[in-house]
């Protein structure tokens, strides 16, 4: 059988980075080929690639067997390709006729006619007839469901023609019923003869629709395996990378701990948080943690892994105070700060080193002094402000050392230095980072790596929220694992093999 | 170009586009004049000396540019928190009332008269800027559009009510005014220059007023506070700043400001001391325009509202007829001036500056350009 569409060795950078790194496949008439790859491993990119958002660097996409090379989205939609986006592009004061004919709307009279309104409706209603999607065409897009807006955009890449059809993260936004629904359309698609691009996160969704399953790492399509008797295990193992070859490049601790640190003595084996129960929703109001309990004692790091989207951002909300728990208990050091929002949190020594370094924790209009000074509360003191970001800037090594700068003029690495100081100079008892080395460059992971762990030495208690399963088990001593919102698993850091944290990942061993 | 160098050329650099912007603008007008058959330098002549030119010119500009920077401050402040403040007219025509009707129902000496009837205004604007404040903070309600709706609440409520019904002058004196009645003597910003000139103590006012708001915003925690809300609201929160708080505290400021505007301008004798029928002078929404040119500054909002003060009091010598041109002129320059400063790249370009640089660090995991159609993700 000649496949529908052939990706033959793809690539595509942005800057230094390679995002996708020669991939080719094929796909078939109805097949289901599922991508699937952490957090920047380039599914979406490739995707955005095979339908023409972006152009390859290198490397060709045929369909039927011809190389084309596509001017625009448009110029692929024309050939038959669509894409149901993970953040819907829909009107919503329009109806859901209106929405799908946009940009194609049926004329009367030929071309120049007026908007043939009864055609367009009467057109959506045969083909949500016919691929078994119903849907009221004179519907407001305003008045649906997530479920029914979602049904919309596949309506509009089947009324356009598509013979090929790529989801994005299609059920990120969806209930366990809805998703289930979902996956059944997709399996109609593909038994229909279309053939099915499907990128996700969730192993066990994925294996549930997909005939076979692509996995990316790093830009590269590491393997691609049938769906029928592949173990999730093996899937999230590939996923993250064989054991054997350490992604960061940096000294990994031998099997025997003798590069990791040595374990920390503790004193008294005091409790400094105590989350109880906590449950949250996330931004669209979808539960986003159920039920989580966690403990973290002086002194210790506490890892927390877990496929980007499932409950990581929140808890590192709940225990900073900017999202309100739904129900449970948060304690620092035996105080009940449930209610507490961030100021009350932070005066209570909680530390913040939050995911978007510069959006989310620096003022980048603000100068490296300005931002220091925002760290701690207390009317403001010229002399004073200067010495203690002097101060800071030494002790952390900013560069330039120039207290007048603008955050926003420092590299990268700098900014998180900036960030970590502000956040740890002031001698926090809790410590909550997410992704701190994402996007460092080595040195600078090495440096935030080692100040995390001077806090936890200072006392401080460390929440540490990554994906780089190596960093975990470097400077963890234990990692929890998130799972659709519950802690699914926990093993001490020297334990935490790959396939065991992979499993827990899944939420297969749950 | 070296770190140090580059920090103090980003520091400078906010006041230059605008004295540019500005001077671009007098050039169209000169050559828009010239165009017209009337003389360029002979509308400076008359400028010049409409605006400057003795004490009662210098009078003139002097209450014109004190009203226009406490309304270019009541913009400026709050934007400092990247809110926008079009209200400044309704909380303008607020201080200006409450001024009329304290400084005519109380008796009392003259600088607690004044003190009296200045906060009466303060509190008249900040409460209507307040409103505005807490229904962003509560209900989301994005304050562009609050505050141009409660502008025509106010200035109806005043025009149409307050001037005609209770606070109309009454008809004791046997014949009857137009407006509210004249505060008394004793509410009078004192003379600084001898009764020939109208040069009062209004534009020590505006001094003060500018020299605190500069002091709250670059050396105050709550001015540090308020600029990091402008810089980032996720990060203010992540720090623990009260952004609801904030955001109704730095609108009921601006609101504050603009009213100390309108009151100034009343009892320095802009309006015969009292609060006239039908009173129409847009010196709120001039406020807007000043805090533009003057770069969100208050020293910027300084400079521009006594540049253009001094042009609108120097307009009035542009109607002489050798001159032959309307006294909008003034008003036509700060437009144009607007136009470009908001058309930054425009200005950049005719001048050959830099645009300013995004500097995407390397933080980014994906430095991903636009997508060369709609963004996918």
């Amino acid at each position: 059988m000649t496949p529908i569409l052939e990706a033959r060795g793809l690539s595509r950078s942005f800057g230094e980075l390679r995002a996708v790194d020669r991939v080719s496949f094929a796909l078939a008439a109805g097949e289901v080929l599922a991508l699937v790859g952490e957090n920047g491993a380039g599914k979406t990119t490739l995707l955005n690639l095979l339908l023409g958002f972006y152009r390859p660097d290198e490397g060709e996409i045929a369909l039927d067997g011809a190389v084309r090379r596509w001017r625009s989205p448009a110029d692929a939609e024309a050939r038959g390709l669509g894409m149901v986006h993970q953040h819907f592009t829909l009107v919503e004061p329009l109806t859901v006729a209106e929405n799908v004919v946009l940009g194609r709307e049926p004329r009367r009279f030929g071309l120049a006619g007026p908007f043939d309104r009864r055609r367009a409706e009467r057109e959506v209603a045969e083909v949500a007839e016919r691929e078994g999607l119903p849907i009221d065409p004179r519907g407001r897009v305003a008045e649906l469901s997530v479920a029914s807006r979602q049904r919309v955009e596949i309506l509009k890449v089947l009324w356009r023609g598509a013979r090929v059809v790529a989801f994005d993260e299609p059920t990120g936004a969806l209930g366990p019923a809805e998703s289930e629904a979902l996956c059944e359309t997709v399996r109609r698609l593909a038994r229909g003869g279309r053939a099915v691009l499907f990128v996700s996160h969730k192993l066990r969704e994925v294996l549930a629709v997909a005939s076979r399953v692509a996995v990316l790492r790093a830009g590269r399509l590491v393997a691609t395996l049938d769906a029928k008797g592949a173990e999730p295990e093996r899937i999230a193992r590939l996923m993250v990378g064989d054991a054997s070859a350490p992604p960061t490049g940096l000294p990994r601790p031998s099997p025997g701990g003798a590069a990791s640190p040595p374990p920390r003595s503790r004193g008294v084996d005091e409790i400094v948080l105590r989350l109880s129960d906590a449950a949250c929703r996330d931004d669209r109001g979808a539960p986003a943690l159920r039920g989580v309990s966690l403990a973290l004692h002086t002194g210790e790091i506490v890892g927390v892994a877990g496929v980007d989207g499932n409950g990581q951002r929140e808890l590192a909300e709940v225990l900073t105070g900017l999202r309100p728990l739904d129900a449970g208990r948060l304690e620092v050091e035996g105080v009940d700060l449930t209610f507490a929002r961030a100021r009350e949190l932070r005066a209570r020594g909680v530390a913040h080193v939050p995911e978007d370094r510069l959006r989310g924790g620096l003022f980048g209009a603000l100068s490296v002094a300005e931002n220091l000074a925002l760290g701690s509360p207390g009317p403001l003191r010229r002399r004073r402000l200067v010495a203690e970001a002097a101060a800071a800037i030494r002790a952390y090594d900013i560069r330039p050392p120039e207290p007048g700068m603008r955050a926003s003029a420092l590299s990268g690495g700098n900014q998180q230095k900036l960030l970590l100081a502000r956040e740890l100079g002031r001698r926090p008892k809790l410590v909550v980072a997410v992704h701190p080395t994402r996007g460092l460059d080595l040195n600078a992971q090495a440096l935030v790596r080692a100040r995390l762990r001077e806090a936890a030495a200072g006392g401080a208690a460390v929440l540490l929220v990554s994906f780089d399963l190596d960093e975990l088990r470097e400077i963890a001593d234990r990692i929890v694992v998130l799972c659709a919102g519950r802690v699914t698993g926990e093993a001490a850091a020297r334990e935490a093999t790959d396939g065991r944290l992979g499993l827990l990942m899944s939420g297969a061993a749950a | 170009m070296t770190p140090r160098a580059r920090a103090r050329w980003l520091a400078q650099e906010p006041l230059l586009l605008p004295v540019l912007a500005v001077g671009l603008a007098f050039g169209l007008c000169a050559v828009a004049i010239a165009a017209l058959g009337r003389s360029p330098l002979l509308a400076a002549e008359a400028l010049w000396d409409g605006g400057l030119g003795g004490l009662g010119p210098l009078g003139e500009s002097s209450l014109k540019a004190t009203a226009l920077a406490f309304t270019g401050l009541a913009v400026a402040v709050p934007y400092a928190g990247g809110l926008f403040n079009i209200g400044a007219q309704g909380q303008f025509v607020a201080g200006a009332i409450a001024a009329a009707w304290i400084g005519a129902a109380l008796d009392l000496p003259g600088p607690l008269l004044i003190g009296a009837a200045l906060a009466a205004a303060f509190a008249a604007g900040a409460a209507l800027g307040a409103l505005a404040g807490f229904l962003k903070a509560s209900r989301g309600v994005h304050e562009v559009i609050s505050t141009i709706l409660l502008n025509w609440i106010a200035i109806h409520l005043v025009d149409s009510w307050l001037v005609v019904g209770p606070l109309h002058a009454s008809g004791s004196s046997g014949f009857s005014h137009s407006g509210t009645e004249a505060v008394r003597s004793a509410a009078h910003l004192p003379l600084l220059a001898g009764p020939d000139s109208r040069l009062n103590a209004g534009i020590l006012f505006a001094a003060l007023g500018i020299l605190a708001a500069a002091l709250l915003l670059r050396r105050s925690r709550f001015g540090l506070e308020l600029r990091a809300l402008g810089a980032s609201e996720k990060a203010a929160r992540t720090v623990g700043i009260p952004v609801g708080a904030r955001t109704i505290q730095a609108l009921a400021l601006g609101g504050g400001l603009a009213a100390l505007g309108g009151a100034l301008l009343l009892l320095g004798g802009g309006t015969d001391y009292r609060f006239p029928e039908n009173y129409r002078d847009p010196y709120g929404f001039d406020g807007i325009a000043i805090a533009l040119i003057g770069a969100g500054d208050p020293v910027g909002v300084a400079l521009a509202a006594a540049l253009f003060g001094v042009l609108r009091a120097g307009a009035v010598r542009l109607q002489d007829p050798e001159v032959g041109l309307h006294r909008s002129w003034p008003e036509i320059a700060q437009g144009v001036a607007v136009v470009l400063v908001a058309g930054q790249r425009l200005l950049r370009g005719l001048y050959r500056l830099p645009l300013r640089q995004r500097r995407t660090a390397s933080a980014a995991p994906a430095p991903a350009p636009p997508p060369l159609a709609s963004p996918p993700a």
